[in-house]
């Protein structure tokens, strides 16, 4: 299993197997490949999903910056596979490195990035949060705020996170976060809620298993990021997308947070702001000084 | 389409919030009564005012849009009928 083993992996990612499955990728998109040729590279393409350094080689193809998106993507579907279908034949060092490798790509993100890349490594992170949040991963909330202080397209990334987490966790139709509905459930409104509004509504809660990082919680980072969106009143497209992204995963979470958290977080009265601040071709919203939100 | 995406993004948020079915009496007067503010009132009439479609030519994206917004009214109202019935 040396594959996903070694945090290093086996190689410098140029392995003959890394090859092999670049040439199959190129000839499965060449148009001018045959039939017959395009059917053998497919079926190579699936079958070594099950190899055991497909998740290793899935990292190296999702960090080749140079090679097309669509290789990239591949890459992370190894990753997705592995942790999908083979999650129960890892040993705790292995899964460990899964999530160094997952981590380590939606670190290196960038502006440039596709949406579909972007969302695929939110995807997986939700995968992996799902079988091991709370369990042997403990520090997941901390490396989710690390990202989140990288920059606005990490903060985007976060927040993909943030919402197909609460859809798949609080949504009853996903039977992995089922199997584990009532731990994760606990996990996510203790990682949403500031701690005081947390503390006032469950005094006897069980503190021994600790998700969270920092005391306000991402209903009052993404307030706050919610503010700063539409604070100045210039809103650029970075920062209307940047808002547009929190307002739905705010859709998402609304539905089953704490209720007084959001009137804490200023939320309500911030998503009310969104609807002054908007593009409307009524410039006669008054913006009074209740919706005007100071930047800090 | 007409309808700015970030309306309609807040609007969404809005209509999922007061949705919910299970909120206390506390909720209802921090969440819902403020929304009974001049200010809050002005701004959603605004909001009303530029919502309206024509019904001979319609907007559809608007129109959807509309839709949910007398729903957030819709459930709004009737979680302050639940509060002042309570009290």
């Amino acid at each position: 299993m040396s594959g996903v083993g070694n945090p290093n992996g086996p190689g410098d990612g140029t392995s003959e197997l890394h090859k092999q499955i670049l040439r199959a990728l190129e000839v499965v998109h060449d148009p001018r490949s045959s039939n017959a040729l395009r059917q053998d590279a497919s079926r190579y393409l699936e079958e070594i999903r099950s190899n055991e350094e497909a998740p290793y080689q899935g990292f190296t193809l999702a960090s080749a910056r140079k090679q097309p998106a669509i290789v990239r993507h591949y890459g992370l579907s190894l990753l997705d596979y592995a942790i999908r279908y083979r999650w129960t034949g890892y040993s705790p060092e292995q899964a460990e490195a899964l999530r160094g490798w997952v981590v380590t790509l939606a670190s290196n993100s960038e502006k440039e990035d596709p949406a579909y890349i972007m969302n695929k490594i939110a995807e997986i992170w939700v995968e992996l949060a799902k079988r091991s949040w709370g369990l042997e991963w403990m520090n997941m909330d901390e490396l989710l705020f690390a990202l989140w202080s990288q920059s606005v397209t990490h903060k985007i990334l976060v927040l993909s996170v943030l919402e197909t987490l609460s859809e798949e966790v609080f949504g009853n139709d996903d039977t992995t976060a089922a199997l584990r509905g009532s731990d994760l459930n606990k996990a996510c409104v203790e990682v949403f809620t500031p701690a005081d509004v947390l503390a006032e509504y469950f005094p006897a809660r069980d503190n021994t298993i600790n998700t969270r990082f920092g005391k306000e919680g991402w209903l009052s980072r993404m307030a706050e990021l919610l503010g700063w969106c539409i604070g100045d009143g210039h809103l650029d497209d970075e920062r209307k997308t940047c808002a547009v992204k929190i307002l739905v995963t705010f859709r998402s979470i609304i539905s089953w947070v704490v209720p007084g958290s959001l009137v804490t977080t200023h939320s309500v009265n911030r998503i009310c702001a969104c609807l002054a601040a908007a593009d409307m071709p009524i410039q006669l919203v008054r913006i009074s000084p209740r919706f005007s939100v100071p930047v800090k | 389409m007409n309808s700015d995406r970030m309306t309609q993004a807040a609007v969404d948020a809005l209509y999922s919030l007061y949705n919910r079915t299970r909120f206390s009496v506390d909720d209802i007067r921090d969440l819902v009564c403020p929304m009974l503010q001049e200010d809050t009132i002005n701004l959603l009439n605004q909001l009303y005012q530029w919502l309206i479609v024509d019904p001979s030519n319609i907007d559809e994206a608007k129109y959807l849009l509309l839709k949910k917004f007398s729903e957030v009214g819709g459930h709004t109202a009737y979680a302050l009928m639940t509060f002042l019935i309570i009290n």
